[in-house]
């Protein structure tokens, strides 16, 4: 049987009567994406593999919990974004908040490994450094505003898909992606 | 041309492609007179590349195969545990629901349940009293809370909260004069 020509709603409902090769054409179509979600929040990839298999094990044991009415992938990020929340949660990392970022900000971060940065638009991405420090940024966001920035710029969803995975209003959704990149600039680009 | 600044959701909105046509080109030329905005607009693209740079590794080969395995453990571990916690909850129903016939066949097989019985009704004594005192708590905040016409949830925590004072106050005094009397 040809598993690739299902819609994910019969795999569903293939693997809920114990068909190992329809699970495994799940896996094999979100594994790209779960992988993607848990790395962006660990930057691991030994972690973001155990994370990914956690996940999907979820997905399969919850899988007579899945509302047909929903679209399957929206259902697969959300358990894959809410996995990945709980494994930081339980990392216990220290987040800053929107509130008091702007009252002071130095405090906030001197804790992490973010030195100063005076205005360099000449740095590049390249750079390794740079970018584990905007991952180190992006860890230490409130936690709705990493999972919006994750979500928009990694996974490249719209708006309205954000807001469906999670369970907020657009116009939240928009809010909060535009403060969570402030936030981001304004630890890479502290004013003197 | 606009005249105030460019502020950073302006900026982000231009990043992301939401602000388009007329609006877009005043902006651009507000950006050629303003230094300040220009800065920030280079400080939000930065970010913005940054974000885009970072790069997920390879999958790790057999990936699907290696995952459905660990999921099939996971089931199974699932199952064993749910198996374990019903075992549990049917031994701890049988032990509730059998341990008085229980205790009567010991008694008549000669071995000495005293002890065992003596325990359960002292228990059964401090269940009573503390569920007693419960009532008597229960009952007072009713009470109280039933007199108010507005605001009754607040009063009667309030009353409640009066009410479980002074029952304690009545249990102190009674130890303090229990002390008191064993001290003279």
């Amino acid at each position: 049987m040809d598993y690739t020509s299902l819609t994910d709603k019969e795999l569903v409902e293939k693997s809920i009567k114990n068909d190992d090769e329809a699970f495994k054409e799940i896996i094999e179509r979100y594994q790209r994406k779960v992988y993607s979600i848990a790395y962006k929040h660990c930057y691991n990839a030994e972690t973001s593999y155990d994370l990914s298999q956690e996940i999907f094990a979820k997905v399969y044991l919850n899988l007579l919990k899945f509302d047909m009415v929903y679209r399957f992938s929206t259902w697969v990020i959300r358990i894959a974004t809410n996995h990945s929340i709980d494994f930081l949660r339980k990392k216990k990392l220290k987040t800053i908040s929107y509130e008091t970022t702007f009252k002071d900000l130095d405090d906030q971060f001197s804790e992490l490994p973010i030195p100063d940065n005076s205005y360099n638009p000449e740095v590049i991405w390249e750079e390794n450094e740079q970018k584990e420090k905007l991952m180190e940024g992006i860890k230490h966001l409130p936690e709705t505003y990493r999972e919006i920035i994750i979500l928009r710029h990694y996974e490249e969803m719209s708006y309205k898909e954000i807001a469906a995975v999670l369970k907020l209003p657009i116009g939240t959704v928009m809010t909060y992606l535009h403060r969570a990149r402030k936030l981001l600039k304004d630890v890479f680009f502290k004013e003197d | 041309m606009r005249k105030h600044c460019i502020t950073d959701r302006e900026i982000q909105d231009y990043l992301d492609g939401v602000i388009i046509g007329k609006a877009r080109a005043q902006l651009e030329k507000h950006l050629e007179i303003c230094s300040n905005c220009e800065k920030r607009m280079k400080q939000f693209q930065f970010i913005f590349d940054g974000l885009e740079s970072i790069e997920v590794p390879e999958l790790p080969v057999n990936f699907a195969e290696k995952t459905l395995a660990f999921v099939k453990n996971e089931k199974v571990r699932v199952l064993r545990r749910r198996t374990v916690k019903i075992s549990i909850a049917a031994a701890i129903a049988f032990i509730v629901v059998f341990f008085i016939p229980l205790l009567n066949l010991l008694t008549l097989a000669g071995v000495n349940t005293v002890p065992v019985t003596n325990f359960l009704t002292e228990m059964k004594l401090e269940f009573q009293v503390f569920l007693n005192y419960l009532i008597n708590i229960f009952n007072v905040i009713l009470v109280l809370n039933s007199g108010f016409k507005s605001g009754q949830l607040l009063n009667g925590i309030i009353w409640g909260g009066i009410a479980v004072i002074f029952i304690l106050f009545l249990k102190l005094k009674d130890r303090f004069s229990a002390i008191h009397q064993l001290m003279s």
